[in-house]
């Protein structure tokens, strides 16, 4: 039904506090893979993640592994360019790293802004959740926590037992396609105003040729 | 040099004549240790010549001697760090517990597990010793790679001299020094291969690939621990650039990759921080050389940025210190106040062709040798490099 074969190019990142397992989400949806020894990111690491999207359509993920030490912050920047999507990872079974999620969130927007001003596609993950700590703040009020801070939704994921990854991975790639779709029909909005302003230059313009 | 021609038609001629060549270097290496003072000149070219400091062994005593810490450290008594209430602890635990993979394969739990205890000891005595200290994510990279070759006591001491020199400018309370050494990497590119440069460029790739190879001296990146210990054997031996003169020559080395990746940031970023685990050391190492002699911080430096980073003004008094290393007892101390003002009287003959003047061309002689340069190049610029590299002691 839709045009067939499109592909999505969505540059996604992953923040959060050191050691809350950005790295292992990632490999995990990226390879398959787990393990208990990954080092500390350095700086920047980068993978792709290609997913089949609906019938024929092709959503390629850029996913951009930002290292959670605070001094890195001003050399990562840059790497947020252009991104249309966030995970903000978090730890379950360590508080701290929870209380990072709006410092995080707050860098993450101040950082990036979408057309229409508002931040882009965020997603909660609260990682770690097979050492099943229940957060002070689950159910209901995580809904609450996300609606009041402009989260997307939040997931409670494992990258060791491969719990809710997929999903929430998909989840977000929904919510990048919902705000695309909202900027366009924003732009489709404004492009109809745009030849009525530019039909009266035009035709200015066009005195102006005559002359 | 000559063996790799020979290599070809005898195998075991060549392999006969490795050995010799090594016995050869363990002698040298005794020899230089034995005088007194230590030949640190000598030890440098060592540890930068193929194959560096051959042995951990070696590198025990040697490391120390071209850091000018002295040998009666071990004598002291590491003191205890509280853990409790200490800022750093919970980070460094974090970054600690996550190192596994530098500790050899074989190596038992029990074992590495206490060797993880000394890693922590270690790094929060000498944050705690250093206030000025800031601790970053690789630092534990670094640390790790002294305590598995000297063990913590010495370890700790070679750590604390390398943090206040050539690691200071990774440690300050932001990492505006280290992009400032980062900037350093593409116009050693842009000189070596334009075509490379300009890609990247294109790309808008950065330099941040590269950040984890120079503050961890590329410990968080090679998996075989020979390999990071041979490029410590140079790094000590050398500038505290040195690193990122080696960063650029491997993205030289794969300049063909580079070009044939799709010119895009994600897709070059990928490609450079992948780095594979074949290199050809010794042939990198004297070509990081080369660039060095050719293309000299000083010379780069205006491109760079404008201001200068610590590690590199303060290499210079700790180069100074270096060459002046004597064990610590009165009758040396008087002889070497009477070679001080030989050297002083020697320093101030400067019209004078004098002996130590024939010795420079002797050293750089070695040098050539040691890092492949081309001989004009180095004669050109040897008096820009000398002082750094310690041919005038």
């Amino acid at each position: 039904m839709a045009s067939a074969g499109k592909e999505h190019l969505y540059k996604v990142l992953v923040i959060g506090d050191l050691g809350v397992g950005k790295t292992s989400i990632i490999r995990r949806y990226v390879h398959h893979t787990y393990s208990h020894n990954y080092r500390a990111t350095i700086g920047v690491d980068f993978a792709l993640k290609v997913l089949r999207w609906g019938a024929d359509d092709t959503v390629r993920l850029q996913l951009w592994d930002i290292a959670g030490q605070e001094r890195f912050g001003n050399m990562t920047r840059v790497y947020y360019r252009e991104a249309t999507g966030a995970f903000i990872v978090f730890d379950m079974t360590r508080p701290s790293t929870f209380e990072a999620v709006l410092k995080w969130k707050a860098d993450l927007d101040s950082k990036l802004m979408l057309a229409d001003g508002r931040g882009i596609a965020t997603v909660l993950l609260a990682n770690k959740c097979e050492q099943g700590h229940p957060l002070p703040a689950n159910g209901l009020k995580m809904e609450q926590f996300c609606k009041e801070h402009g989260f997307a939704g939040c997931f409670e994921t494992s990258a060791k037992d491969n719990l809710n990854i997929d999903e929430a991975a998909n989840f977000l790639v929904t919510q990048i396609m919902a705000s695309e779709h909202a900027l366009l029909r924003r732009a489709a909005a404004t492009d109809t105003v745009t030849p009525q302003l530019d039909r009266r230059r035009r035709s200015d313009g066009c005195v102006g040729c005559l002359k | 040099m000559k063996t790799s021609k020979i290599g070809t038609s005898s195998s075991l001629l060549n392999g006969n004549q490795n050995e010799d060549r090594r016995q050869r270097k363990v002698a040298d290496i005794a020899q230089a240790l034995r005088a007194s003072p230590a030949d640190v000149a000598a030890l440098r070219r060592m540890a930068i010549s193929e194959g560096g400091l051959l042995t951990d062994e070696i590198r025990c005593q040697v490391w120390p001697r071209l850091l000018n810490v002295p040998p009666n450290i071990l004598e002291q008594e590491p003191e205890m760090v509280e853990r409790d209430n200490n800022k750093d602890y919970n980070q460094v635990l974090l970054d600690v517990q996550r190192s596994l993979r530098r500790f050899p394969p074989g190596m038992p739990d029990e074992q590495r597990e206490g060797l993880q205890e000394e890693l922590i000891d270690i790094i929060l005595r000498v944050l705690k010793r250093n206030p000025q200290l800031h601790y970053y994510q690789g630092y534990h990279d670094i640390v790790v790679t002294f305590l598995l070759v000297l063990g913590e006591r010495l370890a700790t001491a070679l750590v604390e001299k390398l943090s206040t020199h050539h690691l200071r400018d990774f440690m300050d309370p932001t990492m505006d020094n280290t992009k400032h050494i980062l900037n350093y990497l593409m116009p050693i590119i842009e000189r070596v291969n334009p075509e490379v440069h300009d890609f990247m460029q294109q790309a808008e790739v950065g330099t941040v690939f590269a950040l984890s190879w120079l503050i961890t001296w590329f410990g968080h990146v090679l998996s075989d621990f020979r390999h990071v210990v041979r490029l410590y054997d140079f790094f000590l031996a050398c500038h505290p650039l040195m690193p990122i003169y080696f960063a650029a020559v491997i993205v030289l080395y794969r300049e063909e990759e580079v070009l044939e990746c799709e010119c895009d940031m994600a897709m070059v970023h990928h490609l450079l921080s992948q780095i594979p685990q074949d290199l050809p050391y010794e042939t990198l190492i004297s070509r990081a050389g080369d660039l060095f002699v050719q293309f000299p911080p000083s010379e780069l430096a205006r491109e760079a940025a404008s201001h200068d980073c610590m590690a590199t003004t303060t290499f210079k008094d700790f180069d100074l210190a270096s060459t002046q290393q004597r064990p610590d007892s009165v009758l040396r101390r008087r002889r070497r106040q009477l070679q001080q003002q030989q050297e002083a009287l020697e320093r101030s003959a400067v019209a004078r062709p004098s002996v130590t003047r024939r010795f420079v061309r002797l050293a750089v002689m070695g040098l050539t040798v040691a890092l492949g340069a081309a001989a004009l190049a180095v004669v050109n610029t040897a008096l820009e490099w000398a002082p750094k590299l310690d041919l005038f002691p």
